[in-house]
């Protein structure tokens, strides 16, 4: 722009006759922003109302209070928790709702607390002002809030009680875990002993039959040998180890088989009421195990009784849903439910944590082994299921065993009972790093007319194959230092394919890594065993 | 051309003033009434110094009223200035402007205003009805007599890159209050009379000559004209004397209604290309600019010229057109002279080829739009060596 060209327009825009040259005022400026601030107001309503419907929306209850503890605001949940109405929560402060007294110093640490972080976390037990006797476990949150210009808290209080009784049943699911392994590594060492002893006590009174004195006492020592046989295989049980044989199962047929056995464990005075449930689903277990859990349960139940009472036993179909987790143990799924209950003293609380833990017992010495209820668990973990116990005081406690229901059809029923033990000619190489129970097998089976070579180093048994030695039959321990037992059958196999094998093992199949279906025409023997057991096993596996 | 006028609509444009001794004083009521609580009070050291820009403040304290005071405007106000006191209003929640001072105070705070109301940069501004929203209430009280930027609808602004004065002509630029107030005058010396005083001269007979006069901004512009020629002598010569002071507070006064309504011409164009270029006083170059103008223009409005003449006081009787001309223009410049506004532009430092960019920013000046000969840049260009 070099001259500006309209200086008419230009004149007429400077007199004030241009279209933009009125005088505004700031009316139409005024009424805008009033617009705007209605707008402004009214959004604020509604972020008030969100807002509100969020506080009172919260599971968790929200405490406004002054540090002098009165309550400036709570939400819904309070109310709900706390069991006061919205009349009547300002009647109490913070002291009222707290179940331990909030003393000074507790106040100026919170105070620090707050200084330095900002916020606090802390878990405390409230109080309900109207049923003072049953306090609740609670975590609360607090931080510094200006409430309408006061300097005031925000408490917001979560009912934690369900979180606390969950942590003390997986305290004690741990601890019976940890108790399992101890326990099991026990029983398998034991019981490489026990068979030494057994083994030895058998040779012996093989050889003793016209001493009629010494014999009474070989009898006496296999006997006893025999009965801490047991009690590892109780252990074992309780470590989920037993070795078992399962198969498809009714519980309603096994509980019927056994209730002959049953009455004779209880006394005239005692009632046992049998309650089988109608399409009861079946269950894929080792039948002698629903004996032990049945045997144990109905045990304990008539010690409580005293006197007289009933036992009821019954059983149930049973489907969980996802609050499943909510019990130890328990996963979502169908279970089927065997249930024992009795109408005896109950279990003391203070007792009921520790009732599965093996050795723990409320019996007189002598009386009990305290093996009893840790055999059930372990049991029951073993396959798959889990126990809820429910107590009164006075009123009586029921045990329910949650076993899961065997899905599908009926797989292969399982191999019948095995024949008397014989001996044979056949030619075995037995391998076992406990020298004292290789030991022991070899005299065994070397008596009964096989041809024995025994080693306890599985890689020099290895060497003697490649050297040339072919036995009809490999009898070997599974965990071994080196090479363990299905190792040195793999590569024994490629050397000689129609070998025969034999495991023998202080653990359950499945604890080796052992698919069934690699098992499938092996033989397995579970230690300790008898002679009669290992001659049997032997001659199984050399029969397939 | 009277007829012409008379047919046309035209709109007078004024704030509410209070004129009279002592005017000042009202700051603090005024301030009140119109809703201020956090008032920027815009001054400069030299009123300052005088003790107007205190007296001001304690009466608006007196009132209740916050005060932020804002005192770093130099003569020729820079658009660096505007922004700086525009900072300060926003930064301190002001509400309400106070402006203590001449020309350049005054203008500042409009610029101030402008920019706190419609944010950007004052240079957005420039021209004609540029200004969207309404600003935040002014209260104009004038210290010097001539500047009327306290009843103007003008702000004039120098744009410190180009080094040229902008203009800034809007309705929402003209004060809501001014306290006129002749004893400000009594702190002026005598060559700041003559140039503010020469300065109200040249409004009056720009306004007169406009092309943009009305019946209503000719009784203003006449009466300013007779009471500066009148007064201005005797008043540089006492300028402690009251009742001078007043007469020529008044042709101040008289000359902005004029000016604000009517606009001005070419000398105004010139003087702000003038003063931005040299920082010149913007009385001093209107007094230096006018006769070359007068002579200029004279022709296309002789009758105008004729009875500006007789307002001036010269005795016209018998002489023809070119006679009276001459006439005319020797009263002018004598007046000048008596008053101490000597040589011309050469000796302020003008030279020869500042005279091309001196015309070509000039005749951008919206003031030439009512200058009732329309001049080219050669025109200005020919006028300024005239000056020189």
């Amino acid at each position: 722009m070099n001259e500006p060209q309209d200086w008419s327009q230009l004149r007429d825009s400077i007199i004030g006759l241009g279209t933009d040259s009125s005088r505004r005022t700031y009316y139409p400026e005024l009424l805008a922003r009033v617009a705007q601030l209605e707008e402004t107001r009214e959004s604020l309503r509604r972020s008030e109302e969100n807002l509100l419907t969020l506080f009172n929306g919260l599971n968790d209850a929200i405490f406004i209070h002054d540090w002098e503890g009165h309550v400036l605001e709570a939400n819904d949940a309070m109310l709900a928790m706390y069991e006061v109405t919205r009349e009547t929560f300002r009647d109490h402060t913070i002291q009222d709702y707290s179940e331990g007294p909030l003393t000074l110093a507790h106040i100026e640490t919170m105070r620090h607390q707050l200084d330095r972080d900002g916020s606090l976390v802390f878990e405390w037990q409230a109080r309900r002002p109207t049923r003072p006797e049953a306090p609740l476990d609670v975590e609360v949150a607090v931080r510094r809030v200006c409430w309408y210009g006061q300097n005031a808290l925000v408490s917001v209080v979560r009912d934690i009680s369900g979180r606390k009784r969950l942590e003390a049943m997986l305290n004690q699911s741990q601890r019976l875990d940890s108790l399992g392994q101890l326990a099991g590594g026990v029983a398998h060492d034991t019981n490489n002993m026990l068979g030494v002893i057994i083994g030895y006590t058998d040779l012996l009174l093989e050889r003793t039959e016209a001493m009629p004195n010494l014999r009474r006492d070989l009898e006496q020592i296999r006997k006893a040998a025999l009965h801490s046989a047991d009690l590892n295989r109780q252990l074992l049980a309780f470590a989920r180890q037993q070795a078992i044989q399962p198969t498809l199962l009714n519980l309603n047929d096994k509980v019927e088989d056994t209730q002959k056995m049953l009455r004779r464990l209880i006394s005239e005075q005692h009632t046992l009421a049998w309650q089988p449930a109608l399409g009861l689903w079946n269950v894929w277990m080792d039948p002698s195990q629903v004996e032990q859990i049945l045997t144990n349960l109905v045990v304990n139940a008539r010690d409580a009784l005293g006197t007289s009472g009933t036992i009821t036993v019954e059983t149930a179909n049973a489907t969980l849903g996802a609050d499943a987790n909510r019990l130890p143990d328990a996963e979502p799924g169908d279970y089927v439910v065997l249930r024992v209950r009795d109408t005896g003293r109950g279990i003391p609380a203070e007792i009921l944590p520790h009732i599965f833990e093996p050795f723990f017992t409320t019996k007189a010495p002598g009386q009990g082994t305290g093996l009893g209820l840790a055999t059930v668990y372990g049991i029951v973990r073993q396959n798959g299921g889990f126990i809820q116990v429910a107590t009164n005081p006075g009123q009586g406690t029921t045990f329910a065993i949650h076993l899961p229901r065997l899905p599908g059809g009926n797989p292969a029923a399982s191999a019948g009972p095995a024949p008397g033990a014989a001996g044979g000619h056949e030619s075995v190489l037995l391998v076992e790093d406990e020298e004292i129970l290789l030991e022991t097998a070899a005299r065994i089976l070397e008596d009964a007319g096989y041809q024995v070579t025994s080693t306890p180093s599985p890689l020099e048994a290895l060497r003697w194959v490649e050297e040339g030695l072919a036995p009809t039959l490999l009898a070997t321990d599974v965990v071994m230092p080196g090479l363990d037992g299905p190792g040195l059958w793999e590569g024994i196999r490629t050397l000689r394919p129609g070998m025969k094998v034999l495991f023998l093992s202080g653990y359950p199949a499945s604890n080796l890594g052992l698919a069934a279906p690699r098992l499938d025409g092996l033989g397995f023997l579970q230690k300790p065993f008898t002679r009669n057991e290992l001659l049997q096993a032997v001659r199984d596996a050399l029969e397939v | 051309m009277n007829e012409a006028m008379l047919g046309e609509i035209r709109k007078f444009v004024a704030p509410e003033f209070i004129f009279g001794a002592d005017a000042r004083l009202l700051a603090g009521r005024y301030a009140r009434k119109l809703g201020g609580q956090q008032i920027l009070l815009i001054s400069d050291p030299g009123v300052l110094a005088a003790g107007w820009t205190e007296e001001v403040a304690t009466g608006l304290e007196r009132e209740g009223l916050t005060v932020t005071q804002f005192l770093g405007v130099p003569p020729n106000p820079r658009d660096t200035e505007v922004m700086e006191g525009a900072a300060l209003f926003r930064d301190a929640g002001c509400n309400l402007i106070v402006a203590v001072g001449g020309g350049s105070v005054m203008d500042c705070a409009k610029g101030v205003g402008i920019v706190a109301a419609n944010r950007g940069s004052i240079l957005d501004f420039e021209g004609v009805d540029q200004v969207p929203a309404p600003m935040a209430p002014l209260i104009c009280i004038p210290t010097t007599g001539g500047t009327s930027a306290d009843v103007s609808q003008f702000a004039i602004i120098t744009h410190t890159q180009e080094r040229v004065k902008i203009a800034i002509i809007s309705k929402a630029v003209v004060p809501d209050v001014a306290l006129i107030d002749p004893r400000t005058l009594l702190t002026m010396d005598a060559y700041l009379t003559a140039c503010t005083g020469m300065d109200a001269m040249v409004h009056a007979i720009e306004a007169f000559v406009s092309n943009a006069h009305s019946p209503i901004t000719d009784l203003h512009a006449l009466e300013a004209i007779r009471l500066v020629s009148t007064h201005l002598r005797a008043s540089t010569a006492a300028p402690a004397d009251l009742e001078l002071r007043t007469q020529i507070m008044l042709a101040s006064l008289q000359a902005g209604l004029a000016f604000s309504n009517a606009s001005l011409g070419s000398v105004h164009a010139m003087a702000h290309s003038l003063g931005g270029y040299m920082d010149l006083a913007h009385g001093e170059c209107n007094a230096l600019l006018l006769p070359h103008v007068m002579d200029f223009n004279f022709t296309t409005a002789p009758e105008r010229y004729r009875r500006i003449g007789e307002a001036l006081g010269c005795d016209l009787r018998g002489l023809n057109e070119r006679e009276g001309r001459s006439r005319i223009l020797r009263h002018v410049l004598d007046l000048r002279r008596d008053c101490g506004i000597d040589e011309g532009l050469a000796a302020r430092g003008v030279r020869l080829d500042d005279l091309p960019r001196l015309a070509g920013k000039a005749i951008l000046d919206p003031c030439n739009a009512t200058n009732p000969r329309p001049p080219s840049r050669d025109d200005l260009r020919a006028l300024y060596a005239e000056a020189m």
